[in-house]
C-alpha cells in the first residue's frame, strides 16, 4: 500500500488527519480481506478441481443408471439411490474381496513394522561383522524397481506352488528397505547410552524394543502403518498375476470384474470403486497427521 | 556361559534375518534370475531352454515395437513428472499461508496419494467416456479420448500426474515449512516484492526437496502399470504401451519370458543410470 | 538518513495481549537510539512496527514527515539486522549483501562497488564466496550488518544483533558498530536487553518495561538521574543497592535510619524529603556499589557484614548485608577484608537516591 498521507498533510488540521487515517485504515482492512478471500477462493477452486474425479464418482454411484445416459449436464443425481451399491455387492463377491484385502494389507502392515523395526534396531544399536555392507545391501534394494523382478518372482512362487493363496500375496511384501531406513533414521536420534543403560539394568533386547523403542517411535510406526496399508490396499500388478479364483482376489483386481461399459453396469462399477476407495481414504484421513509427522521429521531432507 | 556368548554374537543377525530372507528370496534372487533369464529363450512355463546370449537384447534393439514402447514411456514420464510436480508445488504454495479451513484443503490436496491406480483409472474411464463423460460435457467437445491415439497417452499421463500430485504436495509442504520464516521478513525490509520472494527465496529454498521429489517421481512414473491395464490396455495401437505393460504382455500373453526379462533389465538399467546421474548432478548444483 | 516520530503508538495482539502502550518518541537524524528493557517489554515489537513487520494497532508512525502506518515494509526504505541474522542460506555472502540492491534493480557495477566497500569496512572481503553455513557466528553477524549497510536507507533497525555472540566478540563488535555509526552518520534504532550495550553504544536510551516507556535520556543522565527504582536498578552493573530506610530528624538534621545505621542527607535532599512529607515514613535508599568508599566521615558510615569477596583485578566487589538488606560495594583491590567480618564503609551522600515506597519514583528526580 502506498503512502497515503504525505508531507503536505502536516499542515492540515488534526481532524482532517484523523479522517484521512480512518479512511486509509478502512481501505487497508478491505484490501486485506479481499486478499484473504481470494486466497480461500483459489484454494476452493483448486481443491474442487483436484477432487472432481472423486466427487464425480460418488455422484455417479448414487445415480440411477437411467439418469447417467444423457448428453446434458448431470453433475448431481436428481434421485439419489443406494441401489448401485446393493447390486455391486450381489453381482460380485465384493465382501469377500474386501475381507481379503483387509487381511492381506493388515498382515503386510504388521509384518513390515515388525521386520523393519527389528532390522533397524540391529543396524542402529548392535555391533556385528558386515553391518555396513549389509546395510548398503538393504539400501541398494531401493534401486531395484519391483516391476523389474516381477517375472522371476512369479516363476519362483509358481515353482513353490503358492499361486492363488494368501501367503503369496503377503510374504513377498513382509519387509521394505524404506521402512528399515525410516526406523533407523528415528533410532539414530536416540543416544546409544539409552540401550547400554537398559542392558545394564538387565533388559533383554526384545524387551528393550518392546518397552522402550516402540513407545518412543509411535509417530514413525504410525506413518509406516498408514503408508504401508494404503500401498498394500492399492497393490495391483502382483495380485493380478498370482490370484486366479474369486476366493483369493483382492479388491483392486476383483473390481475389474465389474468393468464393462454398458449403461447398467457403469453406475454399478463406480459404486464398487467408491466402496473400495473408502477404506484407503479413511485410513489416510485418520492417519494423515501421523504420516506427515513421521515421514518428514528429518527423515526426508534432500 | 559359552552358549550365552554365542547367542550374543549371533543375535544381531537374528534380528535382521527376517528382512534379509525376504530380500534374498524376493529381490536379490529374482533380480539375478531375471538377468539370467534374459540370456535365454524359455518355454511356456518360463524355464530357460536355449541359451541365446545377447540374442534377446539384440532382438529388442532391432524391434520397432520396443523403441516405440521406450519412446512412449519417456513422453509419458515427462508429462507425468512435470504436471504432478507443478500441481504439488502450486497446492503446497497455496496452502502455505494460514487461512480458515486450511486443514481441509491440505487433506484434499494430499488425498490422491491414497487412491489406487486401477480404481482411479476406472473413474477416469467414465469421465472420459465419449458420450456421457463429464470431460466432454464440460469442455463441449466430442472426442473419444481413450480410443484416439493422439489423446490416449496424454489421458493416462494426466491421470497418473493426478495420482502422484498428492505425495508431491506433502513433500513440498514439508520443504516449505523447512524455510525459515525470518528470511521472508528480512526480504520484505530489503524491498523484495512477492514475486521476487517466490523466485529468489522460495524456489531455491525448495531446491533440495525439489530434487529429491524429482528423482522419486521419475522412478515412480517409469513403473506405472495399473492405469494402463485398466484404461487403455496399451492401445490404441501401441500408443500407450508403457514399458512395464510391455513386459507384462510379453511374459503373460506371449509367454516370451526371455524377452520380457531382457526388458526388465533394461528398465532397471535406465532407472539406475537416471538416479546416479541425478545424484551426481545434485552434488554439483542445487544443494546448500 | 531521516528522523522518525512515533505518536501514541499501541500494539494489541490478536489474543488481546497488550505489547506496547502509548509509545511517544521523536528519533532525531543521526541518532543512535537504544531500546532497552527486560525480555517481553515490547521493545522488539516496537522495532518490528517501525519496520512494518507488525501492524500498528493505533497511533502514528512518521518517517521524514510521511505517515507510514500502512506502508508495506518494502516501501519504507529501512534496513534491518535480525537477532538470528536471517541470512539467505542458499546465497553466498556476496549475494546476501547484494540482495537488497538486486531486488531494487541497481546496476551491476554499482552493486559490486558497494558490496566490496561494505565488505572492506567489516573485514569480510575474503568470505564473499562462502555460503552462510560455512561461517562462524561472528562472521554471520558481520555479513548481516554488511547486508544492511550496502544500502543507504532512511534508518537502520537492529534487533539484538549481538546477543548470539560470545562475550569477547560482543565487545569487539560493539566498538565496530560505534565506528560504523560515526562513519555513516546513520540513524540507528537498536534493540537490546543488555544494559552494557545500551550504555556504550547509544546516544540516547529508551528504557521500556511492560510496553511503556519509563525514561528516554542520554546514557549519563539515565545513570545519574533515573526516573524510578526500575530504571535505577536496570542501568548499571552490578546494579544499584536498595535498602528500605526510615526518614527521621536527628540533631536538627534530616537523616535516614536502618538497623543501627544512620546517614545524614545533604541539604537539597533534606528539602525534597520535607517537601514530599516523607518525615517518619519509609523510603528506599538507592546507592550504587561504586559510590561506597573505604574512607569518610561518621555521617556517612555503614556497617557491612561481608559474606563474599570477588576479586576482579582492578577492583574488588564485596557482597554482604547491612541489616537484612543485601549490599554490594565496589572497592579498591588493596582494601583489607574477608568474608565473615564486619567492616565500615562510607556512602557518597551526594550520589544517593531515594525512592518512594509505593510509587517507586525517584524522590530526587530533577
Amino acid at each position: 500500500m502506498e503512502t497515503v498521507i504525505s508531507r503536505a498533510v502536516k499542515d492540515i488540521s488534526r481532524e482532517e488527519l484523523e479522517n484521512l487515517k480512518r479512511e486509509a485504515l478502512k481501505k487497508a482492512v478491505f484490501r486485506r480481506r479481499v486478499a484473504r478471500l481470494a486466497l480461500t477462493g483459489i484454494n476452493l477452486l483448486m481443491a474442487l478441481f483436484l477432487l472432481l474425479p472423486l466427487l464425480y464418482a460418488v455422484s455417479i454411484a448414487l445415480m440411477p443408471s437411467g439418469e447417467l445416459f444423457t448428453t446434458s449436464m448431470n453433475l448431481i443425481p436428481a434421485t439419489p439411490t443406494l441401489d448401485n451399491f446393493r447390486q455391486a455387492m450381489v453381482k460380485i463377491p465384493l465382501t469377500r474381496f474386501i475381507i481379503n484385502s483387509f487381511l492381506v494389507a493388515g498382515c503386510i502392515t504388521a509384518g513390515q513394522i515388525v521386520s523393519c523395526s527389528l532390522a533397524a534396531f540391529s543396524f542402529s544399536f548392535l555391533e556385528f561383522k558386515g553391518k555396513n555392507l549389509l546395510f548398503m545391501l538393504v539400501m541398494a534394494t531401493m534401486m531395484i524397481p519391483g516391476e523389474a523382478t516381477i517375472i522371476s518372482n512369479y516363476l519362483t512362487v509358481s515353482g513353490f506352488r503358492w499361486l492363488d493363496s494368501y501367503k503369496v500375496l503377503i510374504i513377498p511384501y513382509l519387509t521394505s528397505a524404506m521402512g528399515i531406513f525410516l526406523f533407523r533414521q528415528f533410532y539414530k536420534s536416540f543416544p546409544i547410552s539409552l540401550y547400554e543403560s537398559a542392558r545394564i539394568d538387565g533388559c533383554s533386547d526384545l524387551r528393550f524394543i518392546y518397552s522402550i523403542l516402540i513407545p518412543l517411535t509411535k509417530s514413525a510406526i504410525g506413518a509406516m502403518a498408514v503408508y504401508t496399508f494404503i500401498n498394500a490396499w492399492n497393490m495391483y500388478l502382483w495380485p493380478l498375476l498370482v490370484t486366479g479364483s474369486d476366493k483369493m482376489r483382492t479388491v483392486q483386481i476383483g473390481i475389474g470384474m465389474l468393468d464393462s461399459v454398458d449403461s447398467q453396469s457403469i453406475s454399478m462399477m463406480i459404486a464398487g470403486v467408491v466402496m473400495i476407495i473408502i477404506p484407503s481414504i479413511s485410513v489416510f484421513i485418520l492417519g494423515q497427521k501421523q504420516l506427515i509427522r513421521g515421514m518428514f521429521s528429518g527423515a526426508v531432507k534432500g | 556361559m559359552n552358549y550365552k556368548l554365542v547367542t550374543r554374537k549371533l543375535s544381531p543377525y537374528g534380528y535382521i534375518a527376517p528382512a534379509m530372507a525376504i530380500f534374498a528370496i524376493f529381490l536379490f534372487f529374482p533380480f539375478f534370475k531375471t538377468i539370467y533369464l534374459s540370456l535365454f529363450k524359455t518355454n511356456k512355463m518360463g524355464q530357460a531352454k536355449l541359451f541365446v546370449g545377447a540374442g534377446n537384447y539384440s532382438e529388442l534393439l532391432s524391434s520397432a515395437s520396443f523403441f516405440n514402447s521406450l519412446f512412449v514411456t519417456v513422453v509419458f514420464v515427462l508429462i507425468v513428472v512435470s504436471v504432478s510436480m507443478l500441481l504439488g508445488l502450486i497446492t503446497a504454495v497455496l496452502c502455505n499461508q494460514s487461512f480458515p479451513g486450511i486443514r481441509i484443503f491440505s487433506t484434499a490436496y494430499a488425498l490422491p496419494m491414497a487412491i489406487a491406480s486401477s480404481s482411479a483409472a476406472m473413474i477416469f474411464k467414465i469421465m472420459l467416456h465419449p458420450a456421457i463423460g463429464i470431460v466432454n460435457k464440460i469442455l463441449g467437445l466430442h472426442i473419444n479420448w481413450i480410443s484416439d491415439p493422439r489423446y490416449a497417452l496424454i489421458c493416462v499421463a494426466l491421470l497418473t500426474a493426478w495420482l502422484n500430485s498428492g505425495i508431491n504436495f506433502l513433500y513440498f509442504s514439508a520443504g516449505l515449512s523447512n524455510i525459515d520464516e525470518v528470511i521472508y521478513e528480512r526480504a520484505s525490509v530489503d524491498g523484495a516484492n512477492s514475486f521476487q520472494k517466490f523466485f529468489r527465496l522460495t524456489l531455491p529454498g525448495l531446491s533440495p526437496i525439489l530434487f529429491y521429489t524429482l528423482v522419486v517421481n521419475i522412478i515412480q512414473a517409469f513403473q506405472s502399470f495399473g492405469q494402463v491395464k485398466v484404461l487403455t490396455m496399451g492401445g490404441p495401437g501401441e500408443s500407450t504401451n508403457l514399458i512395464v505393460y510391455s513386459i507384462y504382455r510379453d511374459a503373460f500373453f506371449n509367454y516370451r519370458f526371455g524377452s520380457a526379462a531382457a526388458q526388465s533389465v533394461i528398465l532397471f538399467v535406465i532407472i539406475m543410470v537416471l538416479t546416479l546421474c541425478m545424484f551426481r548432478l545434485e552434488k554439483k548444483g542445487v544443494h546448500y | 538518513m531521516a528522523s522518525l516520530s512515533l505518536v501514541n503508538v499501541c500494539k494489541t495482539f490478536k489474543n488481546g495481549q497488550i505489547a506496547v502502550k502509548n509509545f511517544n518518541l521523536d528519533i532525531r537524524d543521526q541518532e543512535f537510539l537504544i531500546l532497552v528493557g527486560p525480555s517481553g517489554c515490547g521493545k522488539s515489537t516496537t522495532l518490528r512496527m517501525i519496520a512494518g513487520l507488525e501492524e500498528i494497532s493505533s497511533g502514528e508512525l512518521w518517517i521524514d514527515g510521511e505517515l507510514m502506518n500502512l506502508t508495506v515494509p518494502q516501501k519504507r526504505d529501512l534496513s534491518m539486522v535480525f537477532q538470528s541474522y536471517a541470512l539467505y542460506p542458499h546465497l553466498t555472502v556476496y549475494e546476501n549483501m547484494a540482495f537488497s540492491l538486486r531486488v531494487r534493480n541497481v546496476v551491476k557495477t554499482e552493486i559490486d562497488q558497494r558490496v566490496r566497500k561494505a565488505a572492506d569496512v567489516l573485514c569480510i572481503s575474503h568470505l564473499l564466496v562462502r555460503k552462510p553455513h560455512a561461517l562462524s557466528g561472528g562472521q554471520k553477524q558481520r555479513v548481516a550488518i554488511g547486508s544492511a549497510i550496502v544500502r543507504e536507507p532512511k534508518a537502520y533497525l537492529m534487533d539484538e544483533p549481538l546477543s548470539n555472540l560470545d562475550a569477547k566478540l560482543r565487545t569487539q563488535m560493539r566498538v565496530e558498530l560505534s565506528k560504523i555509526h560515526k562513519e555513516l552518520g546513520a540513524t540507528i534504532i537498536y534493540v537490546t536487553h543488555d544494559q552494557v550495550e545500551a550504555m556504550t553504544l547509544g546516544t540516547r536510551i529508551v528504557v521500556m518495561n511492560s510496553g511503556v516507556i519509563l525514561q528516554a535520556a542520554e546514557p549519563k543522565v539515565l545513570y545519574t538521574n533515573p526516573i524510578n527504582k526500575f530504571v535505577a536498578g536496570f542501568i548499571g552493573s552490578p546494579s544499584m543497592n536498595f535498602i528500605p530506610v526510615w526518614v527521621e530528624r536527628r540533631e536538627e538534621r534530616i537523616c535516614v535510619e536502618f538497623s543501627k545505621n544512620r546517614l545524614f542527607v545533604n541539604e537539597e535532599c533534606a528539602k525534597r524529603l520535607m517537601d514530599g512529607d516523607y518525615l517518619g515514613r519509609r523510603v528506599y535508599l538507592g546507592i550504587r556499589p561504586e559510590d561506597l568508599h573505604e574512607t569518610g566521615s561518621k555521617d556517612q558510615e555503614l556497617k557491612l557484614n561481608v559474606e563474599i569477596k570477588e576479586v576482579l583485578g582492578s577492583e574488588i566487589l564485596l557482597h554482604g548485608k547491612i541489616g537484612r538488606s543485601p549490599v554490594c560495594a565496589r572497592l579498591k583491590p588493596d582494601f583489607p577484608s574477608e568474608g565473615g567480618k564486619e567492616i565500615s564503609i562510607f556512602a557518597d551522600m551526594s550520589r544517593i537516591l531515594l525512592f518512594d515506597m509505593e510509587t517507586e519514583e525517584n524522590i530526587l528526580y530533577r
